[in-house]
């Protein structure tokens, strides 16, 4: 028989691959677990960067870095963290809904950042409450567990299946008075291979489950296993649009007030309860008061649905709003407060904001903000024409990234009054916020690749700029106000500008 | 004419057999479909600890089932227990029921609606003598 005189070799063959699947290397990496949460806050006169940074494991720590700017008062924080996580499994852990872990934090003078930890000790949905002794906020956050997709177990089982059928194969080719029981164990072999393999081919590419949390109202068991199917499939997961009712006591120029923020549902009136963490922050909040100048706060979530900003808003007059968020689901929604803010009271109490002027033609301006020299440039300004706007600050590259971005620009307009600037902006058609991803036009580089897994370089990192550039397309000619920021020095710089756009012209075109 | 195929051919055959009877046995296994059964939820609120049980989780009205504790595990306070339930994907709201003690800490809403497939959120307000507890679960409906 022909099995008879090839069975020493076979044998050695099955030796061979037996010994060599040993050193075989893992093919499939599992998916990142995500990556450090950033998170503004303006918690009472405070500008705080929370940074949650990864959990790798549960139970275990979630360290907390709260990174303080300059200005901001020293104190104590208190923290804690409440599990919200609904399960289907029994659990010897506590009922979700109280907190479980706590820590206090005394902040210093200094701006930099203050560490201390929690402890987590599930998956899921939790909410961290952050207080100053006057206020909380709560923030919901998400603890994530690395998962393992289909196709990964498939690569696991089928060389698991492989080595075993490789043993019985060397098994049988050994023992058996016929060789050809081999070829049983040996096809099992070679099925198992293939679906290992076809499983590592694939797991790179194939879509993600929907994301609890980005996409899906996250509870223990869809974070524990985002897998698991249990309804229909879904592709779009938007959410009708937010409306934002303004409320609170009425705030007077020059004394500090709370602005409160309800937010409803477009479709059902129910209270928004399921924003995400967009460009770091829940909510971006912009105020622009009667002589222009802007305020990008970060309100504190109090209650479902409920948002709440410390204000001490300087002039009475009427103050131009907007908030940005964006829903679970997805989209970045830009909420417009027409009837904008009333302040009361006598003033002015604040000094006149002086804005670069780019007009009669000027391209380039300069101005020295709290002993920073600023360098403004425009290039190609015209209606519904791509212009950059290109900034320096001061002469070396310094810049820290504010809110994950090198540079914001707010721009409104075309204002139709250069004197009431909260009225025009909050009559003007444009209301627009650019980032800027730092270096020059036209490098061809992003200058903040992720450096901690898939997490962007923190505030701590002061390495960009001088220059930060942004390129904007104003869709009509007129009079707009710019509002730059960037962060140095844990100081955050606000830049006001004031721009011509002319209309656009057949030379002006390229 | 069963002595034409020597013994080894036959017993090579049933192992085979056997093998892909295995095979196929693993895949019903793994590839069963579910019963649409009750759906369990453990929740909690300050004041409570919650287990929902959704009769059948699929388009239609169902029955849902609210058991109440203390924190400590005890027998919670008298309390009214509404669930309305939103589908916020499509913007479907609908009226709050009423769900009806029947004592030990238990409530039963007979019929609350889930008009389509998809991911639903139940939304509960437990009012007692301390306060209302409001709690969101979610819940994904099938066909």
């Amino acid at each position: 028989m022909i099995f008879e005189r090839l069975r020493p070799a076979l044998i050695a063959g099955l030796c061979v691959l037996f010994l060599a699947g040993g050193n075989a290397p893992a093919f499939a990496d599992s998916p990142s677990t995500g990556g450090d949460l950033t998170i503004a806050q303006s918690l009472g006169d405070r500008e705080l960067t929370l940074v949650l940074r990864r959990v790798t494991g549960t139970p275990g720590p979630l360290h907390v870095d709260v990174i303080t700017h300059a200005g901001t008062a020293p104190g104590r924080l208190t923290m804690s963290a409440t599990p919200m996580g609904i399960t289907g499994a029994s659990s010897a852990l506590p009922a979700a809904g109280v907190p479980t872990t706590q820590a206090v934090l005394d902040i210093g003078q200094t701006p930099g950042t203050y560490s201390t930890g929690l402890d987590v000790d599930r998956p899921g949905p939790w909410e961290l409450a952050l207080g100053d002794g006057y206020r909380v906020a709560h923030i919901p956050f998400l603890v994530p567990v690395q998962a393992t997709s289909p196709p990964e177990r498939a690569v696991y089982g089928g060389f698991v299946a492989a080595g075993i059928l490789l043993l019985v194969s060397v098994l049988v080719a050994a023992r058996a008075r016929r060789g050809g029981w081999v070829l049983l164990p040996a096809a099992g072999l070679v099925a198992a291979i293939a679906v290992a393999v076809t499983g590592a081919v694939l797991s790179a590419s194939l879509p993600l489950p929907p994301q609890p949390g980005s996409q899906l109202d996250p509870t223990i068991d869809n974070v524990t296993d985002p897998y698991a199917r249990n309804g229909p499939l879904i592709t779009d997961f938007s959410r009708p649009p937010v409306l934002l009712a303004p409320g609170g006591n009425p705030l007077t120029a020059g004394k500090p007030g709370e602005l409160e923020l309800n937010l409803t549902d477009g479709a059902t009136g129910a209270p928004v309860d399921d924003l995400i963490i967009h460009d770091s922050a829940l909510i971006h909040l912009l105020v622009v008061s009667p002589s222009g100048r802007l305020w990008h706060l970060h309100p504190i979530r109090t209650a479902s649905g409920r948002y709440q900003q410390h204000l001490t808003l300087p002039e009475p007059g009427h103050y131009a709003v907007s908030a940005e968020m964006v829903r679970r689901g997805g989209g970045v929604q830009l909420v417009r407060v027409p009837a904008g803010l009333d302040v009361s009271g006598t003033g002015p109490v604040s000094a006149p904001v002086n804005p670069v002027v780019l007009a009669d033609g000027a391209t380039a301006g300069s101005a020295d903000i709290g002993g920073t020299s600023i360098g403004v440039e425009v290039a190609n300004p015209a209606a519904g024409r791509p212009a950059a706007v290109t900034v320096q600050v001061g002469g070396t590259a310094d810049l820290q990234p504010w809110l994950g971005m090198a540079g914001h620009m707010i721009v409104a307009g075309p204002l139709l009054s250069d004197t009431d600037i909260g009225t025009a902006v909050g009559k003007a058609p444009v209301w627009a916020h650019a980032h800027s991803m730092g270096g020059a036009a036209g490098t061809g580089r992003v200058a903040m690749p992720p450096v901690n897994g898939d997490s962007t370089p923190d505030e701590t990192v002061a390495a960009y700029g001088p220059d930060v550039s942004f390129t904007y397309s104003f869709p009509t000619a007129g009079r707009y106000r710019l509002w730059i920021q960037v962060e140095r020095a844990y100081a955050v710089i606000t830049i006001p500008v004031v721009l011509d756009v002319p209309a656009a012209t057949e030379g002006g075109r390229r | 004419m069963t002595a034409t195929i020597p013994t080894t051919r036959r017993i090579l055959i049933a192992g085979v057999a056997a093998a892909a009877i295995v095979v196929i046995g693993v895949l019903v296994w793994f590839l069963r479909p579910t019963p649409a059964g009750p759906v369990v939820m453990h929740a909690g609120t300050p004041h409570h600890a919650v287990t929902a049980t959704v009769g059948s989780a699929k388009t239609g009205t169902t029955a849902i089932d609210i058991d109440l504790t203390d924190r400590a595990g005890g027998p919670a306070l008298p309390a009214t227990v509404e669930i309305e339930a939103v589908m916020p994907l499509m913007g479907h709201a609908t009226p709050p029921v009423t769900a009806v003690p029947s004592g030990g800490g238990h409530y039963r809403a007979d019929a609350v609606p889930l008009l389509m497939a998809g991911p639903w959120e139940l939304r509960l307000s437990i009012s007692t003598a301390d306060g209302v507890d409001n709690l969101t679960l979610p819940i994904s409906v099938g066909n």
